[in-house]
């Protein structure tokens, strides 16, 4: 396996805080799992958003060792990186299908040519694209909600939405925002088996999440941010005996 | 390993049964399975009926009117309510295609200057949104209005193109392969006809992947782009389209008057056109395409009905529109499923 992105010194300000200090991450192709965890306000969310694109930040990133100018969203998608959100972003006018389909990487025929003179032509590359979105929400268990609109859906299959037009994109690497944040015990057992299953497919996975258990059951290696900056690293059994981790997260004895 | 297997005891198996067997068949996107051709054909034949009813000059002249404020709001509905681009700049694409068509037909013929004033607007309209394409709503909204008073004071001052305060005279009447649209009836058949045309595109448009990605980029912003969608490519060319539709309309008024000047695209009935194309689309409902038609039509018509009210004109125009705007704020397209909505209340009260 060889390294699919590599972000190296990371800096987010926002005015006279640096949200996000000097963090560096890499990454493996072909289904690592990297989990991203600190406490509330430690720049978890920041750095995603600076990777996307949706903060400026300083830094370099690379993509299977070529350069990426990351300062504009959308850059990082067309690179095969894709992310999800802390509050899952579903569009509740259209329905679980059309939520899917708007992420596929074919582009063909989704303008004005395809609307007028190419219908055809269009409709039978559409026909496509319904097969691999429904076959996805398959995947997520919300095919028989297809033709439903994403508003009516509970948070819970919100999320699943989420990830299905994720896995839509064809992406080499998902970047998740608390994936199992607001969900209950068993649909947080449902995504851990949706999420093994998607890095058995060879999608790897950085995982911003609090949920312990979960981490523990899908990650091979732990970064740990206090305050924005990078305070430990390691597979996470090491990791949670680190005396930085403990004081980051339980605080000092007096 | 399937995700509805390790589901709450309770729903899974219905759940399972189901989605295996929606995965025998495809399912497609609703909005194909909505068909809306025999609407449109019903509204053809009504248009085509229309002169049964109109015999007077002056009749036609609503008629015509209605007809032309028509394509404008379909022009409107394309970028407001599709795009999600709301706009000022009205005037100028009606008046920039009305005078690039007027010179264009003048040496060329009638379907030459109007293909050129569709082509000019719709240049000038992508060229707007590109220029503005960081603007949020809002500050698009007011650039565009500052756009369309420095077009119209460009072209009140070029007064070799524009023929100044007179106006432009002798611009040829439309013909097609030959055939000239002379009289009223004629002419109002060309604009019924472009309207038409106008309104299947749009119908064909909403069915189409195009506007599945435009709503989701109309609606969720930033994750759009973060999800690689081409938010500005697509915002630009349904802008432009909706632009050519207000050209299109330009090009039409000049060729059954056979002459245009500035006044006729800054104001009409002593509202801005801009919103009185704004306030159509709203009366009608943006809720669907035959909103604009609707709201185009109703207000093209009421200030004659009222006119002979005389000095409550303005007052009655008012009172009507707010009426609407307060009682159905989906706009009178939407009064049917109000109506439905609210006889399934009252049976629904009924039966407890």
């Amino acid at each position: 396996m060889s390294v699919f992105l590599d972000c190296k010194g990371m800096t987010v300000r926002f005015g006279g805080v640096v949200a996000v200090d000097d963090v560096s991450l890499s990454i493996d192709s072909g289904g690592e799992v990297v989990g991203l965890i600190g406490p509330n306000g430690s720049g978890k969310s920041t750095f995603l958003n600076a990777v996307s694109g949706l903060v400026p930040a300083r830094g370099r990133i690379e993509v299977e060792g070529r350069s990426v100018s990351f300062g504009r969203p959308g850059v990082m998608a067309r690179n095969g990186v894709f992310r999800t959100y802390q509050t899952p972003q579903v569009d509740a006018e259209l329905t679980c299908l059309e939520n899917t389909l708007v992420t596929s990487p074919d582009l063909a025929l989704r303008g004005l040519l395809g609307a007028w003179p190419l219908r055809p032509a269009m409709w039978r590359r559409e026909k496509g694209r319904w097969q691999e979105a429904c076959d996805i929400l398959d995947r997520v268990g919300l095919l028989d909600r297809a033709n439903r609109p994403a508003g009516g859906l509970s948070y819970g299959e919100r999320r699943r939405l989420e990830i299905a037009r994720a896995l839509m994109a064809k992406p080499r690497l998902l970047l998740m925002d608390e994936p199992a944040a607001g969900l209950n015990t068993t649909e947080t057992g449902r995504l851990a088996d949706l999420l093994s299953q998607v890095t058995a497919d060879g999608i790897s996975l950085v995982l911003i999440e609090h949920k312990i258990a979960f981490i523990e059951q899908l990650c091979h290696r732990i970064i740990v941010l206090e305050l924005g900056r990078q305070i430990a690293t390691g597979a996470p059994k090491e990791v949670w005996l680190d005396p930085a981790v403990m004081r980051a997260y339980l605080g000092e004895a007096v | 390993m399937s995700v509805t297997e390790s589901g709450p005891p309770a729903s899974a198996s219905p759940l399972t049964s189901a989605s295996e067997k929606l995965a025998a068949r495809l399912v497609r996107p609703t909005v194909y399975t909505r068909h809306q051709g025999r609407t449109w054909l019903a509204v053809t034949v009504v248009a085509a009926l229309v002169p049964l009813v109109v015999t007077s000059g002056y009749g036609y002249n609503i008629a015509i009117n209605s007809g032309l404020f028509a394509i404008l709001s379909l022009g409107f509905y394309f970028q407001f309510a599709l795009a999600g681009q709301f706009s000022f700049a009205t005037p100028a694409y009606y008046a920039v295609g009305a005078y690039t068509s007027a010179w264009v037909s003048t040496d060329h013929g009638f379907l030459l200057g109007f293909i050129a004033a569709v082509v000019v607007t719709a240049a000038l309209g992508g060229l707007t949104k590109l220029l503005l394409a960081r603007s949020p709503l809002i500050h698009f909204a007011i650039a565009t209005l500052a756009f369309s008073g420095l077009v119209i004071i460009v072209l009140e001052n070029w007064t070799s193109f524009t023929g100044g305060d007179e106006g432009k005279f002798g611009i040829p009447p439309a013909t097609l392969f030959g055939y000239q649209f002379d009289t009223q009836t004629k002419q109002y058949y060309l604009i019924a006809g472009v309207a038409l045309i106008c309104t299947a595109l749009l119908l064909l448009f909403e069915r189409s992947p195009a506007q599945r990605d435009l709503t989701f980029v109309r609606d969720m912003g930033l994750v759009a782009k973060t999800s690689g969608l081409r938010a500005n490519y697509l915002q630009v060319v349904a802008f432009a389209a909706g632009a050519a539709y207000m050209g299109a309309a330009g090009s039409l008024l000049g060729a059954t008057t056979g002459f245009v000047d500035l006044n006729s695209f800054s104001s009409a009935a002593s509202v801005s056109v801009a919103l009185l194309v704004l306030l159509m689309v709203l009366l009608g409902g943006i809720g669907m395409v035959w909103g604009p038609i609707i709201g185009a039509i109703v207000l093209t018509v009421l200030p004659q009905v009222l006119s002979s009210w005389q000095n409550y004109e303005q007052l009655v125009y008012a009172i009507a529109i707010l009426a609407v705007i307060l009682v159905l704020p989906g706009g009178l397209t939407s009064l049917p499923a109000e109506f439905r909505a609210r006889r399934a209340k009252r049976k629904q009260r009924a039966e407890q």
